[in-house]
């Protein structure tokens, strides 16, 4: 009973904060539904709702946090486990559906039970490390093309009081999901380069390392950058022990720290990151104002870079591999070159900050298309660079660090939307010239002052300490 | 019971010989426990030191302080004539390692592994690579997070010898070798050591293998190197003492100058170093006292790390 209890109390203690947030937003949405002249107890209800997603999906990063092979030869794990799920179902999930019933009746009380089952199910599975989230946006394409004579044949099913049940059903096989991805079958997979840019196939496991893709195809992509990242390196070497030089001695460190920054690596990227650009830009169609598509498309542009600093604890290790090769003559020295290698992360970054707007204006408007070029040609090196050093010197705070990416991505997507604004309104000289001076006196600034703070800091060999539920 | 070493300064090999490291005060703690306590310890060139000190003790933190992979809280290092406050250029190339736990890069595949750091080395002896990837049967294409542990410390063996170094820092390297692969290893090993200049620290709770490279040892207890000695000289010195008498002992005796001292089946039990005539004169002294007889046996270093770490 009491492994039960302390893994029903696990969520609560690795993010306190984040219950108090939640009690907060629920206790929010009661106040306001009371307001006025006329309460409005549904307010209440969506309060809850969304308090209650933020607390199933806080249940989601603790078992992912638990989630090893060596934790199922705990004794009683699995009754364990069932137990303290039970009573996260009765306290989270069936109690609020009784208070429903209680204040709305029993009809919305049933449907809460069949949409509450499926948004607590999956609020597990999108924080166990699967990208179920995005199926959001393939269920909202897919509407858009849905023809109104079949919404017409669906509305029966979609009022019937069988639905809830479907709901329930569909849960059940959400936490059969959630169930293989944290505890699959067969050997862990191999790990990438703590420094290898993200994709959307593949989010951080629970050593915070990127897990292998499941796609055969892309696994395959995969194993094609890999090989040409190998290529690469072997090339480099050659080069650099024919005549060194520190700038053949910059190339082959990049190669070496940063595998997917190499031409199969950026199409394998633009690949995958194209198809969900590519599917954004259906979903807002046409009518979409596309500086924003664009701005958000340099977002996944840019997102390799916060691996920089995010990755950087897990390849101390390995630096001391590189410590006695490079045999530098200073330790500042020896974190100059480091620090300076990482520079070559951004002309991916900025060749795929040209791809997804290109795509983008494409999709949304191509009369526009010259215009994203200039835009883009302007702001993403300066975005690149700045963004790169935000990401530097990322704090160990999990909150602190939440809040700068949070900042750092509105940053990238407000600077693009802004820039693309001034150049449709001013000209690419007016409105080009004073986004160019800005943007660049920034991501300078901002490059050598988050450089100088990463050289000053202290240089570490030793892994990252393990962190419970991280 | 109070040991002499404990107050005593490290002895010392030869002073004529250079040191390939030389340690002076050096402190070192982690979250408020000390590790290392104003350790000194000097190590000529031309020498295979086994490190010992029991799990705990700080070999490791010792070794990546010597480095200069730790920071350290107070004192100097100095490494192959330099100091150690920076890693100075290519005094690091002269320099081989093999880390307790090998993680390195563990995404890239063996030869791409191998091939970096041979493009910067002046010195990179390719042919005893490819001898060693052979025996160990070591393929070159697999990825470093695809290979058993032993394996891995076999491929950080390989890397840290290819260079030719003249300091060798071996952090137990063998301890999830197989006896086979120990064995290639130890064999590899003595050529390499067996040329003038060429110093090996080894930290290996394998004594066998310290007595088969016929290595110098140094114990750490405490957070200091409390013993220094070549290992034939611990052979021919030191001695387990046992005391025996009719109603047995139930409290050790203190001996003056004891190395170690417990009780084992109601038998007194000493360490003694038996070319010190004050000790064997005390130890003497304390038998007639106890009225108990004396037994000295030969202890060898497995025994030895077992009476004094």
């Amino acid at each position: 009973m009491r492994a039960a209890l302390n893994l029903a109390l696990l969520p609560l203690r690795i993010a306190p904060w984040a219950i108090v947030a939640i009690v907060i937003l629920i206790g929010l949405g009661g106040v306001l539904s009371t307001l006025g002249a006329h309460p409005a107890p549904w307010i209440a209800l969506v309060f809850a709702a969304v308090g209650l997603w933020f607390l199933w999906m806080l249940a989601g990063a603790a078992l992912k946090g638990i989630a090893r092979k060596e934790t199922l030869l705990l004794p009683d794990f699995p009754r364990a486990l069932a137990q303290a799920g039970t009573a996260w179902a009765l306290l989270f999930w069936l109690a609020p559906c009784l208070i429903v019933a209680a204040r709305f009746g029993l009809r919305p009380a049933w449907m809460a039970l069949g949409g509450g089952a499926v948004g607590a199910a999956w609020a597990v599975l999108s924080t166990s490390g699967s990208r179920s989230g995005l199926w959001v946006w393939v269920l909202i394409v897919g509407a858009r093309f849905v023809p109104p004579s079949l919404w017409l044949a669906l509305e029966p099913a979609l009022t019937s009081a069988w639905l809830p049940l479907t709901g329930l059903l569909l849960a059940a096989l959400l936490l059969r999901l959630t169930g293989q991805r944290l505890f699959p079958a067969g050997d862990p997979p191999l790990p990438e380069s703590p420094l290898a840019a993200p994709d959307p196939m593949r989010r951080g496991g629970g050593s915070g390392a990127p897990s292998a893709p499941r796609s055969r195809l892309v696994r395959r992509l995969y194993d094609w950058s890999g090989a040409g990242a190998g290529t690469r390196l072997k090339r480099m070497a050659a080069r650099y022990h024919a005549a060194p030089s520190a700038a053949r001695e910059r190339t082959l460190l990049r190669a070496l720290l940063l595998p997917a920054e190499q031409p199969r690596g950026w199409l394998v990227r633009w690949l995958l990151f194209g198809t969900f650009v590519t599917i954004y830009a259906l979903a807002l169609g046409h009518g979409a104002q596309l500086g924003m598509v664009a701005g958000y498309a340099t977002f996944f542009a840019m997102t390799g870079l916060n691996t920089v600093g995010a990755g950087m604890p897990r390849l101390q290790p390995s630096l001391v591999e590189l410590y006695f090769t490079l045999a530098p003559q200073t330790r500042a020295d020896f974190k100059s070159s480091l620090v300076d290698s990482f520079l070559g992360v951004l002309p991916g970054a900025i060749l795929s900050a040209f791809v997804y707007t290109t795509l983008a204006a494409l999709l949304i408007d191509r009369t526009q298309w010259l215009q994203v070029l200039t835009t883009t040609a302007i702001l993403a090196p300066p975005l690149a660079l700045g963004t790169l050093a935000l990401y530097l010197n990322l704090p160990g705070n999990v909150i602190l660090r939440t809040v700068v990416t949070i900042i750092t991505v509105f940053g990238q997507m407000g600077a693009y939307w802004t820039g693309y604004a001034l150049l449709t309104r001013f000209g690419p000289l007016w409105g080009g010239a004073p986004t160019l001076v800005l943007t660049w006196g920034f991501a300078i600034g901002a490059w050598t002052a988050a450089r100088r703070h990463w050289i000053d800091g202290p240089l570490s060999f030793d892994p990252p300490r393990a962190k419970a539920g991280a | 019971m109070d040991t002499p070493h404990e107050a005593a300064p490290a002895a010392t090999w030869d002073a004529a010989c250079a040191a390939a490291v030389s340690v002076r005060g050096l402190r070192k703690g982690f979250d408020g426990r000390a590790v290392l306590q104003d350790l000194d310890w000097v190590v000529p060139e031309g020498r295979v030191i086994g490190l010992l000190g029991r799990n705990g003790a700080g070999k490791t933190t010792l070794l990546r302080c010597l480095l200069g992979l730790s920071p350290i809280d107070a004192g100097s290092i100095e490494m192959l004539g330099e100091p150690m406050d920076e890693p100075r250029g290519q005094r690091l190339h002269r320099i081989g390692y093999v880390p307790q736990s090998f993680d390195l890069f563990p995404w890239m595949r063996i030869d791409a592994f191998l091939d970096f750091p041979a493009a910067f080395y002046r010195r990179w002896d390719v042919a005893l690579v490819e001898r060693l990837l052979g025996t160990w049967q070591l393929d070159r294409s697999r990825k470093i997070a695809a290979l058993s542990q032993g394996q891995r410390q076999m491929l950080a063996i390989v890397r840290a010898l290819a260079p030719d170094p003249d300091l060798l820092v071996l952090d137990e390297p063998v301890a999830s070798l197989d006896p086979i692969a120990r064995r290639d290893f130890l064999v590899t090993l003595l050529p390499l050591v067996r040329r003038p200049g060429k110093t090996v620290i080894f930290s290996t709770h394998i004594t066998t293998d310290l007595e088969r490279v016929d290595a110098d040892i140094a114990l750490l207890r405490g957070g200091r190197i409390v013993l220094t000695r070549a290992l034939a000289e611990i052979s021919a010195r030191f001695r387990r003492a046992v005391l025996t008498r009719a109603q047995g002992f139930v409290l050790v005796p203190p001996l003056a100058g004891a190395w170690g001292a417990r009780i084992e089946e109601a038998k007194a039990i000493y360490v003694i170093d038996e070319s010190d005539a004050a000790q064997r004169a005390a130890l003497d002294q304390l038998a007639a006292r106890e009225q108990a007889t004396v037994e000295l046996a030969p202890l060898d270093l497995e025994d030895l790390f077992v009476e004094l770490a």
